[in-house]
């Protein structure tokens, strides 16, 4: 059963001099123990849909519905810290904070005692194999591959039911690539997590349970 | 995974451990506001040293008084006897506290008795008016007769106090040149450890040729502090017809009296240290505005560079509201930091911190954390999607 769904989605913003039509009509739906992959041109508007489906903004027209109930109408902050993660390609890890501390803070958000959240964040830097040395460790101090994995397990540690992936692996060289989405497979599979990648990396992509293809803002297969 | 816990929890306390960490960005913002904390410091404490500038001149100075004209009279039998008015009023402010201007403005005047020979007849003096205004009468004492209090004395009574060993009955008689003035003063007490040959009264007494010459007089007290008051006793003094502005050329006219007041240094020290003053209040807004700005623009151009910070908090479920209260937790912490220090700094180069340099000190804080909340409200309001497409 799909956990989230888009019906009808529509997405239009204003630039100076231009209406653009980002998402026109989109209908899709997504389960839990499947990694999706959206692929797609430059500028089809994957990004926008990802982003939509996060619950970052609502859609102009048509719904984002969570378990059945539309995301404009639920608090989405509130819903995204229980939620939802996203993975950006940049990593958007904090600059300040260590790479414990970034895996622990939806934890601190959530108010859960520092030490056991620490705890939590080490298990999952763990799991997606940073190193305990490394966990002292501002982000600027750690590899791409490796930021990336903190980033991955900052979404571990949430236990979030939804893992959205813009580009996670844009900045990485293949066998990182590679790596990264092996993690979220196993994430999708292992813990029945709803996984869903922005790429634009066929052979990637390839390695996905499901291939959404956008083109100007529609889906055009999958 | 919905456990809501109550308490701030961890995150305030890594937020404040981040301003260590970000030691460019705090320096800077701390050091802002130590500089606007240190620079009205600085400023208030010059306002304090001119109020206390002008304070210590009309305490201090001295202000000389002449009598230019004395014709008839014999310089040395010459007494101006007004101080006990003086006293008396002291004593009785000091009591009455609805006198207490009376009694302060007696207590500060610091004119002093200066004989000086001046014109012909050989003698310049200046009266003057308080009661330790003469030395010779440091240790005298007052006692009233029966029936007098110095409540009940009044100003134009025309009433003496006459030195113990003096022969004299219930009235002095006194010849007096101008007939208007009263010849009979009447004896309202004595004083000891004065003079012996003075009678206190508010009148010129010249004791000489086994004659006495009285001229009544206006006395008028004034507090230096007071230039208003000042300016009205001089006014009052020249107005009656035994003193006249003093000029050297004057015909001789009987027993016209001069008084020239010397205050001219004294206006002028007092004049250039209040347009001083007010310049210094002129500049403690310009400074707040300045500091004010610059402390602004700190904490929102600092800030600014965290719009993607910012977003990732948000895409984190943070709310506004909380983003918002932990910048300016942060931006609070760091303008308290560096308040301290510009305080700190302020006391040990001797500065006077009063309540003003602790206003404008809040007030730069103030500013520092608008700047910050602005840039906090703007970037936390603002879509997470756009915030998120911003280039760090």
């Amino acid at each position: 059963m799909a956990v989230l769904t888009a019906e009808q989605v529509e997405y239009t913003y204003r630039t100076k001099y231009q209406t653009v039509y980002a998402l026109r009509g989109v209908d899709c739906a997504f389960e839990p123990g499947q990694m999706t992959a959206i692929v797609g041109s430059s500028g089809s508007g994957k990004t926008t849909l990802l982003s939509l489906l996060a619950g970052l903004d609502v859609p102009t027209r048509g719904s984002i519905r969570f378990k059945g109930q539309s995301t404009a109408e639920l608090d989405r902050d509130a819903w995204r810290l229980e939620n939802v993660s996203v993975i950006y390609q940049n990593f958007n890890l904090f600059a300040h904070l260590t790479a414990l501390e970034n895996a622990a803070y939806p934890l601190y958000l959530r108010k859960r005692p520092r030490k056991e959240a620490e705890e939590e964040a080490a298990a999952q830097l763990a799991a997606v194999g940073i190193r305990p040395d490394q966990y002292g460790r501002c982000p600027r101090m750690l590899s791409g591959g490796e930021q990336q994995r903190v980033a991955i397990a900052r979404a571990l540690a949430a236990g979030s039911g939804l893992i959205l992936a813009d580009e996670p692996t844009g900045n990485l060289d293949g066998e990182n690539s590679r790596n990264i989405f092996a993690i979220l497979r196993e994430l999708a599979h292992e813990r029945q997590r709803c996984i869903i990648v922005v790429t634009h990396d066929m052979e990637l992509a390839q390695r996905t349970d499901r291939i959404v293809r956008i083109q100007d803002g529609k889906i055009a297969e999958g | 995974m919905s456990e809501k816990r109550r308490g701030p929890g961890y995150l305030p306390v890594l937020a404040l451990r981040v301003l260590g960490r970000r030691t460019g960005a705090s320096l800077l913002l701390a050091a802002v506001a130590a500089l606007g904390v240190y620079a009205g410091c600085a400023l208030q404490s010059l306002v304090v040293q001119q109020q206390r500038a002008i304070a210590e001149t009309m305490q201090n100075t001295v202000i000389h008084c002449t009598v230019t004209d004395v014709r008839g009279m014999n310089a040395d039998n010459l007494n101006i006897s007004t101080a006990y008015v003086e006293m008396l009023l002291g004593r009785k402010a000091a009591r009455d506290p609805s006198l207490a201007d009376m009694d302060r403005a007696v207590a500060n005047i610091k004119a002093k008795v200066d004989w000086e020979l001046a014109w012909p007849f050989g003698m310049t003096l200046c009266r003057i008016l308080s009661f330790d205004s003469d030395e010779r009468l440091a240790g005298a004492e007052i006692h009233l007769e029966p029936g007098w209090s110095e409540e009940d004395f009044l100003w134009d009574e025309l009433v003496c106090l006459a030195p113990e060993g003096m022969e004299v009955g219930e009235y002095v008689e006194v010849i007096v040149s101008q007939p208007e003035a009263s010849p009979r003063l009447k004896v309202i007490g004595r004083v000891s450890g004065g003079p012996d040959n003075v009678l206190y009264s508010p009148f010129f007494m010249g004791w000489g040729d086994g004659k006495s010459h009285a001229h009544s007089i206006q006395s008028c007290t004034f507090d230096i502090r007071d230039t208003a008051r000042l300016e009205e006793c001089k006014e009052k003094l020249y107005s009656t017809p035994f003193f006249t502005q003093p000029s050297v050329n004057a015909t001789p006219d009987g027993f016209a009296v001069g008084v020239l007041v010397h205050d001219e240094v004294y206006l002028k020290s007092l004049e250039e240290l209040r347009a001083n003053l007010d310049t210094l209040r002129l500049l403690q807004p310009m400074l707040l505005a300045l500091m004010g700005g610059i402390s602004f623009f700190a904490g929102f151009l600092v800030n600014r560079r965290r719009k993607r910070e910012f977003a990732v908090m948000r895409c984190l479920g943070l709310r506004r509201g909380a983003i918002f209260a932990q910048v300016l937790g942060e931006q609070l912490a760091l303008g308290l930091a560096g308040g301290l220090a510009g305080f700190g700094a302020a006391l040990l180069t001797g500065m006077d911190i009063r309540r003003g340099g602790l206003a404008f000190s809040g007030a730069v804080i103030g500013m520092f954390l608008l700047g910050a909340a602005v840039c906090a409200a703007v970037a936390a309001g603002g879509s997470v999607m756009k915030l998120m497409k911003t280039e760090e």
